[in-house]
């Protein structure tokens, strides 16, 4: 029996929204082609998974629809050449992504001729429906065709679920307010999305199709339906679903608990229930694929809002900058006052439009000022709960709210956080008017950062105590051949009473004698160039050197502090290890304060556990503080034991130090002088720089100097404070830009949950989030995020799963 | 073009807190007339007192802790606490009761514990039982109903006893034991209740007087629930509780016990179902959590009108369940999409 046969009723999903359509406004709007531009820009990565890999050169002329990069493993999406032309480069390029980090991207130059190559369309199939489904699949693959909803997901790698799935449902909800390109796909394409429908039907081996639409557009129902009737037996078992008008009944979850009754929670994937979920565009472009040969090179986008002249509906090429677009609806009204790709409710706002339209973009949405909610002032949250009444996952946003901001990342856990699907709901009804799903996002992305370290962490100390495995074994293992040796020698000389054997003992022991200075060597390296006290004059000179090269780098320092410090493993105890580890989740979120952390990293194997802890300690309170008092602390400490000649050279590379970006030179200077402090030292240290902290950068060489005075000659003191006067006078430009800089870091700090290190004070009581704070540490993690993505090729994430 | 980059959702459907106040505002609008008409002008006077004092604390206070002034004042939060905490008190109560019970609740019970938002206990029924507990006899004589005297204090005559030299003939010319003072004593002299319900106090439901009053205060409140300014949870999960207990001992002992509608319709339960306990601030915030916070306080006015040693048990019983909203809320989370029953 059909399953379609028990589906006699919708069911509802608690909360969602009545939000004002505005569909009217582009609904009347038939599809137009959109002209050639002259240029397209195609990110690579435009799709969840891996980036595609160009297989085209710069200067190579490619004819439409011929591959420009092919998918590189599984999950990952082909990508094609939407018209004819040149590739004039291959380089990052911006796309729209929270993060704003450009993707490495194909630049085409179009001919204006749009030729079809002879050998880029493959044979269209007119009997399509017959098809064997692996070809059926391997065509779409080779089409790059993904998830047109939004999410961008390879529709192939959804299609090789066969055998698994009972019910295929094809979404044509469009709940998100505005957009209507799904709206005027099925009304004048309804063929083609039924067709694409049932080649999907027939890849996946189901016979249950359903169609959910909303009520609120009966002309696509009615298209549909037609279509429908035509396929006549071929669209058997096919059932058309008007559902309801509710946000957000379009997304995946929540149609098809509406359709089927079932309920797919985080813990599931729609597949695991037998049921398949896909957008209306993305079955018309399967059909087009096989059908047409026609790989995805291009797509309907609506554009519309009070912002826009003339709101339409555009076919436009895959790679067309957002520009030209605005440009072909007339502009923009003296109105517009926000742009933002995808619907109001999980949009993404973008600063320009000088980005390029990429396959999951549905709807260029240029908002007048008084259609979006400015970013209005919020109030406390008064748990009225009306967050919670409009939640279609039925969770506490109060709750997690609270917990979010709070920092209490293990608590919203608790109050199931990842089951958020992001849809704006509660924000939307929040009387208070809190940036809800900011505060949502930003707990997740921190709670993401904090397990991918903890696993790095642990991936170290296996490492590390295999490490330490191996060099016991060995050791015994030289232990026992020694003995084996030395037995066999005295042996020998037992029986010869001559000392033949010495010459053998003493190779051995010179091999020792090496292996040891080897090894001392490396410990001299590991450590080197730490200590100014012990410094002479060249060692100095090249430590500013570094120090100034170290700074130029300060991004790229970033990384290499965590290889630093799994270099240093070797010779760390676990203790130290946990802490470096800590030490080094800290380091990667900051950005101009990361070097220092390098340094320490480096300097971490000489120090005993309590002098790291000390360190640490000193360091967060340091890094609080406005930068610019540190340096001079810096200098005064190491002052005392420096030879004229050091300290000449010294205050030059203060000066050239502090023309730099205040933030990671006091710091580093701190660590470099720590590792060849006893604990005693280190105390007063921190004694000494909290005292200076407490005065304003004005004061600091004042005292800095008062504390060097003691050893110095006047000469000694002339010099110094000619220096000073030359370094106050840039500092002065500076401060601003310091302050900034510092705040900045002292944020970044914040976010990274000091616990193990933090001074004491600051965390019994994390202060709460501002939301100013919220929005920086926010988009900071963001491009963190996708900065480490972009590495490791896993997608950075699936923001809009619509 | 530049644009602004904020976070989505973009567009917002226009809820405030200021709306939400002053949406309850209006539904106390039918109670306050009711009391009006059945007590005098005292209780606009009460008002005026409350809210001047309000809006001065919180303008205070906003300062001191440097809140934006508009913003927040805007918000009506304590004009809704002044008034709540005005129709609770006996309308021809001395004006510096009033003026302390506003003060205490806005500056003590509201911002010291950090302002709107932040307050564990509703600021007027802290307010409330301040004064109840510190001035006993003020707070006990209210003013006489209509139905009672056959008329009603005049405006001159509410305004030299509320701010003016309270002479104990005046006083008592104008005012009444309340009902539930009255069953309390009378039953604590061995009276039964139907002997008791024979005094000319009583009406219909409750006390007389008192039950359009009631009835005006459910209406509001059922109008605030249909907006959903209220979660409808609360006064039911109250409503319904005290109607069952009180129903179940009336059953086992008519005499001793009073009969729910009297429980219903005499003291402050309608009121306080709908407008006190329903505070979202310091009220319990899931769904059954508030059926059960409801209930909670339902049971708890029972027990203490009916065994405690206050007249009315509404403003402990809420305070009581303040304190076990954030355990309730932690035990009653909804069970989410998809996760398994
Ligand atoms: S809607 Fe806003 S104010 Fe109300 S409970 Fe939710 S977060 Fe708090
Ligand atoms: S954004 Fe998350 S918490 Fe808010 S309504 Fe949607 S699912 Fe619920």
């Amino acid at each position: 029996m059909s399953v379609l046969n028990t589906i006699t009723r919708l069911w509802r999903f608690h909360g969602g929204l009545h939000v004002p359509e505005h569909k009217a406004e582009s609904n009347s709007a038939a599809i137009e082609a959109l002209p050639l531009p002259a240029q397209l820009v195609l990110p690579l990565q435009q799709h969840i998974g891996a980036a595609a890999r160009a297989c085209v050169r710069v200067g190579e002329r490619v004819h439409k629809g011929d591959a420009l990069a092919r998918a590189d493993g599984y999950i990952s999406a082909a990508l094609h050449a939407p018209t004819s032309g040149t590739v004039v480069a291959i380089e990052p390029r911006p796309v729209a992504h929270p993060s704003g980090i450009p993707v490495l991207s194909v630049v085409l130059e179009s001919d204006g001729r749009d030729e079809w190559g002879p050998n880029s369309l493959p044979t269209p199939i007119e009997d399509y429906l017959r098809l064997d489904p692996a070809y059926l699949r391997e065509r779409v693959r080779e089409a790059g065709i993904v998830g047109l909803g939004g999410a961008a997901f390879p529709t192939a790698v959804k299609l090789n679920a066969e055998g698994a799935i009972r019910v295929l449902v094809l979404n044509a909800a469009e709940c998100e307010p505005y957009i209507t390109c799904d709206d005027r796909l099925m009304r004048e394409r309804a063929h083609a999305v039924i067709g694409g429908l049932l080649l999907m039907r027939r890849a996946l081996g189901v016979k249950d199709c359903i169609i959910g639409i909303e009520d609120n557009k009966p002309e696509a129902a009615a298209a549909l339906q037609a279509a429908l009737e035509q396929f006549a037996d071929d669209a058997e078992d096919v059932l058309l679903q008007q559902i309801p008008t509710l946000y957000p009944s379009g997304s995946e979850q929540q149609l098809i608990r509406v359709l089927t009754g079932v309920e797919i929670g985080r813990s599931r994937r729609p597949v695991d229930s037998g049921i398949l979920c896909q957008n209306v565009a993305t079955a018309a472009a399967v059909h087009d694929a096989v059908t047409e040969g026609r790989p995805l090179i291009s797509r309907v986008v609506t554009v519309t809002g009070s912002g826009i002249s003339t709101p339409r509906n555009l076919e436009v090429l895959i790679g067309t900058p957002l520009s030209a677009l605005i440009e072909y609806c007339g502009g923009y009204t003296p109105r517009a006052a926000r742009l933002i790709i995808g619907g109001p409710m999980m949009g993404l706002a973008l600063p320009g439009d000088d980005l390029p339209i990429t396959k999951g973009m549905n709807c260029v949405l240029v908002a007048g000022a008084d259609d979006v909610s400015a970013p209005e002032e919020s109030m406390p949250c008064i748990r009225c709960g009306e967050c919670m009444n409009a939640c279609p996952a039925n969770l506490l946003p109060q709750q997690m709210y609270w917990h979010a901001r709070a920092r209490e990342f293990d608590k919203a856990q608790q109050v199931n956080l990842f089951d958020c699907i992001e849809c704006g709901c509660c924000a939307a009804v929040c009387p208070s008017h809190l940036p809800l799903v900011q505060y949502y996002r930003f707990a997740k992305t921190e709670i993401w950062a904090a397990e991918r370290e903890k696993k790095k962490a642990e991936q170290a100390r296996a490492r590390h105590e295999f490490h330490l495995y191996r060099l016991e074994r060995e050791e015994a293992e030289k232990a026992a051949r020694l003995q084996a040796k030395k037995s066999a020698a005295q042996q020998r000389g037992h029986e010869a009473e001559t000392p033949a054997a010495d010459p053998k003992q003493a190779a051995i022991a010179a091999a020792l004698a090496r292996a040891q200075a080897k090894k001392a060597a490396a410990k001299a390296e590991a450590t080197a160039g730490e200590s100014s006290n012990e410094l002479s004059p060249e060692q100095l000179e090249k430590l500013a050197a570094a120090r100034a090269r170290a700074e130029a780098k300060r991004l790229a320092a970033t990384q290499t502090a965590g290889e630093a410090a799994n270099d240093a493993t070797a010779a760390l105890s676990p203790e130290q290890l946990e802490k470096l580890a800590a030490a080094r989740a800290r380091a990667e979120a900051k950005k101009a304060a990361s070097a220092p952390a390098q340094a320490n990293a480096d300097a971490a194997p000489a120090l005993s556990p309590e002098q790291l802890e000390k360190l640490a300690a000193a360091r967060a309170r340091a890094e609080a503080k406005k930068a610019a008092s540190a340096p001079a602390q810096a200098n005064a400490d190491a002052a005392p034991a420096l030879s004229p000649e050091q300290l000449e050279k010294l205050a030059a590379a203060r000066a050239r130090a502090e023309a730099k970006k205040a933030a990671s030179a006091p710091a580093q200077a701190n660590a470099d002088a720590a590792p060849a402090l006893t604990p005693e030292q280190l105390e007063k240290l921190a004694a000494a720089r909290a005292r200076a902290e407490a005065k304003k950068a004005a004061s600091a060489p004042a005292q800095a100097n008062a504390d060097a005075a003691p050893a110095l000659s006047p000469e000694q003191i002339e010099k110094l404070t000619a220096a000073r006067v030359r370094t106050e006078a840039k500092k002065a430009a500076q401060e601003a830009l310091a302050a900034a800089t510092a705040a900045v870091a002292a944020l970044d700090a914040d976010a990274q949950e000091e616990a193990p290190t933090a001074s004491p004070a600051a965390e019994a009581t994390p202060a709460p989030l501002t939301e100013e704070q919220l929005a920086r540490l926010a988009a900071a993690r963001a491009r963190a995020e996708a900065k480490k993505a972009a590495q490791s090729g896993k997608p950075a994430s699936s923001d809009q799963e619509q | 073009m530049q644009f602004a980059t904020t976070t989505s959702p973009h567009v917002h459907l226009g809820n405030s807190v200021g709306r939400v106040m002053r949406r309850v505002v209006y539904a106390l609008l039918p109670g306050l007339l009711a009391l009006v008409w059945i007590f005098g002008p005292g209780v606009l006077v009460q008002a005026a007192i409350a809210v001047s004092t309000a809006l001065a604390a919180e303008a205070l206070m906003l300062t001191l802790r440097g809140k934006p002034l508009g913003r927040f004042l805007g918000d009506c939060s304590a004009l809704v606490t002044a008034l709540l905490l005005a129709i609770a008190l006996p309308p021809l109560a001395p004006w510096w009761i009033t003026v302390l019970g506003t003060g205490f609740a806005i500056i003590i019970a509201k911002h010291l514990y950090g302002g709107l938002g932040y307050n564990p206990f509703n600021p007027a029924m802290i307010g409330y039982v301040v004064l109840l507990t510190s001035f006993p006899r003020e707070m006990s004589s209210w003013a006489a109903p209509l139905t009672l005297h056959g008329s009603t204090p005049d405006l001159a005559t509410t305004l030299a006893l509320v701010f003016g030299e309270r002479s104990a003939e005046t006083l008592d010319a104008v005012t009444s034991a309340t009902v539930l003072d009255l069953l309390r004593t009378q039953i604590g002299l061995g009276h039964s209740v139907t002997e008791v319900r024979s005094s000319p106090v009583f009406g219909l439901l409750g006390a007389r007087g008192w039950e359009w009053v009631n009835l005006a205060f459910l209406a509001g409140g059922l109008w605030m629930c249909r907006q959903r300014t209220a979660a409808w949870q609360i006064p039911a999960g109250m409503l319904g509780a005290l109607a069952v207990i009180s129903t179940l001992f009336w059953l086992v002992d008519a005499a001793r016990f009073a009969p729910p509608w009297f429980h219903l319709f005499s003291g402050a339960a309608i009121f306080g179902a709908f407008f006190i306990a329903t505070d979202p601030v310091s009220a319990s915030t899931t769904p059954r959590g508030r059926l059960i916070y409801g209930a909670g306080i339902g049971v708890l006015t029972w027990v203490i009108r009916s065994v405690g040693g206050f007249p009315d048990g509404v403003a402990f019983a809420v305070l009581l369940m303040n304190i076990a909203a954030p355990t309730i809320d932690q035990y009653t989370r909804p069970r989410v999409f998809g996760a398994r029953a």
